[in-house]
């Protein structure tokens, strides 16, 4: 039964795959060995090569292919101002609204205890080396908005306290084109809470 | 199968994980009906109805249908949120969370533990009491999962303890004065059991006491097996600058 085991490893290799169950797949598995044998080879090639190319960024933690990254290398980019994210996803939309000009450091994840997810988990040496290692004056936390993300701000920021750097964090309210009516409430309360002045 | 529809229960979201591309499934603990799991169709797409909601220690309101291992959420309402807190005081809820899931049975209801926790939540939203709350919750948990805690008396004897002399707790057994020729289980004072036993706030020292018998015997429960949210506390501690207060499950200047 050699064949059904080849078959069954294919499967439960799949199901590595973020949101991949039993069924999906199954169904993956049989689609590449029955209908497209050389997009299958293309994976395997990919997949290696991403695996062996791609590592970390030594300053930003970000996915680099080489020692840093473009953006850490950039002359265009300001080196005084570090934003720390979650995940290259964060990062990607940030740069993809170009509103920030400085450098930044990816956290991949933030704390979770019960996914056994702490400091260590987090790069978080790697960041207070980046940190020495520059000549960083600000530090804007952009981690999301959740319970999570913002525990992970507040511990990032107590690591800094007694450096004398700037410690901000991304305002909280109402989105562009928020409709009040449609907003929930712990929007609203923030955006209150945190109201600005115009005169 | 009959198909169960519940309505507007209570309950916390105690963790929860991806699911599918789109989905969660979520562990909750619901006062009428214990520890759940529930499938939350679709929760993250960006217009779900349950964005931004399913969070832990936020009180819900939710309807659910099917029984069993996996139920389907139907509906969630937000009745209580907490105060956005710091890491330390976050740290101590994951805590409480990850007792329950540690001791809980799935489908098993609690309710005095429910609101245990749901006090504790507060106590720890505002500040108030939170290492004396955790030593509470910790007993409570221990006594609902039927490894309550006897301290008002020795085991053999029926003695009632004296708040002056020392105690060995035997698990499964119970307490036995000091001197009696027993050398295992934890010595406690006979004050600190007084105070945890009655819930009155104890003296620094009774507490220090109280916190290292609870520490023993739900590593004795867990038969070695260490909290998660423990190991995250160790690495928090050895990350922070060198002249800050270690973070411990409770904090030193908490206020009465
Ligand atoms: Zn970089």
């Amino acid at each position: 039964m050699e064949l059904e085991s080849a078959v069954d490893q294919l499967r439960d290799a799949l199901k590595i795959l973020p949101g991949v169950g039993p069924k999906s797949a199954q169904r993956m598995a049989f689609h590449l060995l029955e209908r497209d044998r050389e997009g299958a080879k293309y994976i395997v090639k990919a997949l290696s090569f991403a695996l062996n190319a791609v590592s970390h960024c030594s300053r930003c933690n970000n996915f680099c292919e080489s020692d840093i990254c473009r953006i850490c290398s950039s002359q265009k980019r300001d080196q005084s101002v570090l934003c720390i994210v979650e995940t290259p996803a964060d990062l990607e939309s940030i740069e993809h609204a170009g509103a920030f000009t400085g450098v930044y450091f990816v956290l991949m994840g933030h704390l979770a205890p019960l996914d056994n997810i702490g400091p260590e988990s987090l790069s978080l040496d790697k960041l207070r080396k980046t940190v020495a290692e520059s000549e960083v004056k600000e530090i804007v936390l952009a981690t999301n908005l959740t319970l999570e993300g913002q525990a992970t701000a507040d511990f990032i920021a107590s690591l800094f306290e007694q450096i004398d750097i700037q410690i901000s964090r991304l305002a909280r309210g109402v989105p562009v084109g928020g409709e009040l009516e449609y907003l929930d409430p712990g929007t609203l309360n923030q955006a209150f809470d945190e109201r600005r002045r115009l005169s | 199968m009959v198909r169960q529809r519940i309505q507007k229960q209570p309950v916390f979201v105690i963790s929860r994980r991806p699911y599918s591309e789109t989905s969660l499934v979520i562990d909750a603990f619901s006062r009428h009906h214990g520890r759940i799991s529930l499938l939350a169709k679709g929760a993250r797409r960006l217009k779900s109805p349950y964005r931004g909601i399913l969070h832990p220690f936020t009180t819900l309101l939710i309807d659910w249908t099917g029984k069993g291992s996996l139920m389907t959420l139907t509906s969630a309402d937000c009745v209580r949120r907490p105060y956005t807190y710091g890491y330390e005081n976050l740290m101590c809820a994951w805590y409480a969370n990850e007792l329950i899931t540690r001791f809980l049975h799935r489908n098993d209801p609690h309710e005095l533990l429910f609101d245990r926790y749901s006090e504790l939540l507060e106590k720890i939203d505002n500040n108030l009491k939170i290492e004396w709350s955790l030593r509470l919750f910790e007993k409570h948990i221990l006594a609902e999962t039927g490894y309550g805690l006897n301290l008002y008396q020795e085991a053999a004897s029926n003695k009632t303890i004296e708040p002056h002399t020392h105690y060995h707790y035997i698990p499964e057994i119970g307490l036995v004065r000091q001197g009696d020729a027993v050398t295992s289980g934890i010595l406690v004072k006979g004050s600190a059991l007084i105070h945890f036993d009655q819930e009155i706030y104890p003296s620094p020292e009774d507490q220090a006491g109280i916190k290292g018998l609870t520490r023993y015997l739900l590593n004795w429960h867990m038969k070695g097996r260490e909290l998660r949210s423990r190991r995250i506390f160790r690495e928090i501690n050895r990350h922070l600058p060198r002249n800050t207060a270690p973070i411990t499950l409770e904090k030193p200047a908490e206020t009465q």
